[in-house]
């Protein structure tokens, strides 16, 4: 990035300076007023030394007595400005160090503090400055003289204008002849202007998360309906089902005259680093788009995150993920894939009947009955775990035991301590 | 043996014999050599064709006629102890080995503290969206292995499991009672006798740490079975007074 910075001393006060960034927005496509008689430009993809003569000129015409300085480091643009002998210093990308070594250190504005330390050392200059190694000048100086040592070098890479925005891809098309009803035909043209967003955002390698159909209305107004893919994708045929699907769903109250496809946030797509070693590798583009299509409209992926509630079922946050997990080479170790017969929980505890002895003062359940189920022998009822803990709606107290069933099957029963009820909460499986 | 038009022909092991008349085994290592500096993109089919997934435990691999589950082909494993245990121990030996696995939970049953990272899990909304998910996944060749569970398909759901499982060379494993199409039929049974039990001195019932387990395969002509021995999840933070601390009261 190119800067211009614009030193006007005439303009004394930062209000001064303000309006004149606000007439200097003709000339420059982005203008920053920092403080009192200074003013930024960007000059990025422009010609720089015209554009500080043009900004030059029309200060003048406004009374004041400027200067210009040019450089792609803020601190060189800035003394090339307030100290350069010339109406326009331009200091040529690669030579701002050298540019800057000969001026005193005063004109880095050090902190007050530092003064007196580096003029004991007798550093007077950038250049003495920027010659010391980092290490030395933080041990010495700490954390602002490292900050000034790399002003000293021209390493002021703070940036003064944020990345411009790039105008999100859309296409419409709009007809006055006729007035559509038939979605067939709107599909038709849906498809066209797919094509051409999709491409426009392949050619940037980014992927729309968000898009919005714009339908055109022929007694007057428009309909919005978003989609969202599971995925940032600029594949077209991966959002043609969703649009169909938003096109089979759609009810409108007039004919169509015009349609849009316009993307509202956008996002890099994935890029991956390939590795021979991985067998899947060569598979994953296929496996990925094939998951897309499901995570679009019949699942979702998901990736456990669990706490350390006492409770299972309330253990764990199911974190939905995207269709680009299948680029991760999760790492297993030898043991991991010894078998384990592990608790499964069922969708909603399911309460059941239950004929329990007493042990030690707990009700211990023998045998019991569901809803659809005959009697089931417990053989082996270990337990129970009191589990109790939580406030208002959310508390619970349960006896948990784990429960070996006549036929070999492990059952987890609870009784719920709060209701009095026996509950089937889960199976080892 | 003709000369390949494009470089490229597939001979399976012994395939080239005929030619050459009788091949020892010593000969056969001198023919492969001579063929393979006449045609050197020729591959013998056992190599060219890949292997069955295995579940990674040597005695289960044993009962199945191919080592594995079959690639291209629909298994079925009738709901039971140890089922949903060994399948997914398979799928985790399977992303070990750098294949993609994929578990469906059509019934939401897994139970994310015992879930171990590895194969990718998803939660369809219903019945029908896990089969048409099985269909989609299996038919797109990316992944080795795909466990459906939780789900009882009719005739017509298992023919258009078995064509997609076919055409993506998938691993197609489903937990079910419906056998129609299966290529090979699995079944595990408890063996009560043989569990294995921690014992408490007293007030507390003994806890089952290990199932013992028949598991039986069948195909056809074939029937084969194994004896295994699981052990049993216990959930260690359970009565955790403080995150990340083990409870140890009642423990000697």
């Amino acid at each position: 990035m190119t800067l211009v910075c614009l030193w006007n001393p005439a303009a004394g006060t930062a209000a001064a300076s303000a309006e004149l960034a606000a007439a200097l927005l003709t000339l420059a496509p982005r203008i920053r007023a920092d403080r009192a008689g200074m003013v930024w430009a960007d000059a990025r993809g422009l010609e720089a030394r015209g554009l500080a003569g043009g900004l030059l000129a029309l200060i003048r015409e406004r009374g004041g007595v400027p200067r210009a300085g040019i450089s792609a480091v803020p601190v060189a643009a800035e003394i090339a400005a307030v100290y350069g002998s010339d109406d326009i210093t331009v200091v040529e990308q690669g030579t701002e160090r050298a540019f800057l070594a000969p001026w005193p250190l005063e004109v880095l504005a050090p902190p007050k503090e530092l003064v007196p330390a580096l003029e004991a050392t007798g550093i007077e200059r950038c250049g003495d400055l920027a010659a010391l190694e980092l290490g030395a000048v933080e041990v010495r100086f700490g954390a602002p003289g490292a900050a000034l040592w790399r002003r000293a070098r021209g390493e002021d890479t703070a940036p003064l204008f944020a990345p411009m925005a790039r105008a999100l891809p859309s296409a419409s098309l709009e007809w006055s002849d006729y007035v559509l009803h038939d979605p067939e035909r709107l599909l038709f043209i849906l498809n066209r202007l797919t094509g051409s967003v999709s491409a426009a955002l392949r050619a940037v390698g980014q992927g729309a998360d968000r898009l919005t159909l714009v339908f055109t209305l022929a007694g007057g107004g428009s309909v919005e309906h978003a989609v969202q893919p599971s995925r940032p994708s600029a594949d077209g045929a991966a959002w043609m089902r969703l649009l169909r699907d938003t096109l089979e769903r759609v009810r409108l109250d007039d004919g169509v005259v015009g349609l849009a496809l316009r993307v509202d946030a956008v996002r890099p797509t994935e890029s991956v680093q390939g590795d021979v070693l991985d067998r899947g590798f060569a598979s994953a583009g296929a496996a990925e788009a094939a998951l897309a299509r499901v995570l679009d409209r019949d699942a979702v992926l998901v990736t456990a995150r669990n706490s350390q509630h006492p409770l299972v079922r309330r253990r764990t946050e199911w974190i939905e993920e995207p269709s680009s997990l299948v680029w991760a080479r999760p790492q297993i170790g030898a043991g991991d894939t010894d078998p384990e017969i592990v608790l499964h929980l069922l969708p909603e505890p399911e309460p059941v009947e239950v004929e329990a002895t007493d042990r030690q003062g707990f009700a211990v359940p023998v045998r019991y009955r569901g809803a659809e189920e005959g009697w089931q022998e417990i053989v082996a009822a270990s337990g129970p775990d009191c589990l109790s803990g939580g406030q208002w709606d959310m508390a619970y107290a349960y006896e948990a035991y784990c429960c070996v069933r006549g036929d070999g099957e492990l059952v987890q029963l609870c009784r719920d301590a709060r209701r009095n009820r026996w509950e089937v909460h889960g199976i080892w499986r | 043996m003709r000369a390949p038009r494009s470089g490229f022909i597939v001979a399976d092991d012994f395939g080239f014999s005929s030619g050459l008349g009788n091949v020892t085994p010593s000969r056969s290592a001198a023919a492969y050599a001579l063929l393979a500096e006449h045609f050197p993109d020729t591959l013998p089919a056992a190599q060219r064709s890949r292997s069955a997934v295995p579940t990674g435990i040597s005695a289960l691999d044993r009962i199945f006629p191919a080592g594995g589950f079959q690639r291209g082909r629909l298994a079925v494993w009738s709901p039971g102890i140890g089922a949903a245990a060994l399948l997914r121990s398979a799928c985790l030996r399977t992303v070990a080995e750098g294949e993609r696995a994929v578990w469906i939970d059509a019934g939401h049953l897994v139970a994310g503290a015992c879930w171990r990272a590895g194969p990718l899990l998803v939660r369809p909304r219903g019945a029908l969206e896990a089969l048409r998910a099985a269909e989609v996944l299996s038919r797109s060749g990316g992944f080795a292995l795909l466990v459906v569970d939780g789900v009882e398909p009719d005739t017509g759901a298992m023919v258009r499991l078995s064509r997609a499982a076919h055409e993506g060379g998938t691993a197609l494993v489903l937990l079910t009672r419906v056998t129609a199409l299966a290529t090979i039929r699995l079944a595990s049974r408890a063996r009560l006798e043989q569990y294995g039990w921690r014992r408490h001195r007293r007030g507390r019932s003994d806890d089952a740490t290990a199932v013992s387990l028949r598991v039986e395969a069948r195909a056809s002509g074939w029937h084969a079975g194994t004896d295994l021995v699981i052990p049993v999840w216990r959930d260690d933070t359970r009565l955790s007074l403080e995150p990340g601390r083990r409870d140890r009261r009642g423990e000697r």
